[in-house]
């Protein structure tokens, strides 16, 4: 019984893993096709596309080396039962500011931090903190002062510190939610 | 602990490994955000509101989930929104939705914290928006 328990996720993680992996290389697959077609239907828009993807992968190029060395550092110095103490189930408060904060200075689109979050919950990152950090990363410091210039400083400060307030709820909601949603063990 | 160098080319391999994976579909989804950059100007984001204060909330709520780039890009659209008489609610959903939630990073969400946890969380996060967006405007009013 144990035995099954045990070996039961392992099989199906795998399988949902292969079944990831197969539907990403469909969903790359697809977009390269896209964009051969757009080659030789529409060469402007075609062009338009390319320089805006490209455009991306440079800007976004310096987050990734970033993410790539926090990755490398998890690895290599973060031990699980360090993420357990201070991002896990039992780090309270602590845990919620500490994300809290990490999610208002981080920097980068959220994208290139899922891989580092998928290790950390590896090593016992709630989902609450997840949902947390993700929430607060609305909060855009680095481009406080255009939110200023175009809505007020007393907008931008209501609406930075009901985000950081909000973020709170989000990850109790999302915690209770995807908890709730868990299938029964057998 | 010391770490050897037979340790750091384990975890320098490992590493690379879970982020030649993220590379992979992140850049997948980069290509179909440059398309779809190229295909929704300003315009079309103006013609989605009837100046109606609920609807365009809802309205501004979605079109914040399916757009995505820098948050300046919101800022810039939704101060020309709110020029041309679009409600400040409605903006604010549409800019913290810009933020909160990511229809077009919904694959890369997925593949990496799972699909139930991306699902709730985008949903959540989208009612939230237009709660938030009407708390921050009642509490503008009376500030």
């Amino acid at each position: 019984m144990v035995k099954n328990a045990e070996s039961s996720p392992n099989a199906n993680g795998n399988a949902t893993n292969k079944k990831k992996s197969n539907l990403s290389k469909i969903f790359a697959l697809i977009t390269i096709l896209i964009y051969i077609l757009l080659y030789f239907i529409d060469k402007n828009f075609f062009t338009l596309s390319f320089n805006s993807l490209q455009n991306m992968v440079l800007k976004i190029g310096p987050y990734l080396i970033l993410i790539f060395l926090l990755m490398l550092f998890n690895e290599l110095v973060i031990s699980p039962e360090s993420v357990k103490k201070y991002l896990g189930k039992n780090s309270g408060w602590k845990g919620v500011l500490a994300t809290s904060l990490f999610g208002v200075l981080s920097v980068g689109p959220v994208y290139v931090w899922f891989p580092l979050l998928k290790d950390l919950k590896k090593h016992g990152l709630t989902n609450k903190l997840i949902a947390i950090f993700m929430y607060n990363r609305a909060v855009k410091l680095q481009v406080l002062p255009v939110m200023i210039f175009y809505f007020g400083v007393r907008y931008s400060i209501v609406f930075t510190l009901f985000i950081i307030i909000a973020s709170f709820f989000i990850g109790e909601i999302v915690d209770y939610l995807v908890k709730e949603n868990q299938p029964e063990p057998d | 602990m010391t770490i050897t160098n037979e340790i750091f080319l384990k975890a320098l391999k490992k590493t690379w490994k879970q982020f030649s994976a993220a590379l992979y579909i992140i850049f997948t989804v980069f290509g179909v955000v440059a398309i779809l950059s190229n295909l929704v100007t300003p315009k079309v984001y103006e013609s989605f509101f009837s100046k109606n204060v609920f609807s365009d909330s809802i309205i501004g709520a979605v079109l914040g989930s399916v757009s995505f780039g820098n948050p300046i890009g919101s800022y810039v659209l939704g101060g020309e929104l709110l020029k041309n008489g679009v409600n400040i609610v409605a903006v604010t959903a549409f800019l913290l939705a810009w933020v909160t939630v990511g229809i077009a990073q919904f694959p890369v969400e997925v593949h990496f914290l799972g699909k139930r946890f991306a699902i709730i969380r985008n949903t959540v996060s989208f009612f939230v928006t237009i709660i938030l967006a009407i708390i921050i405007n009642l509490v503008l009013q009376l500030w």
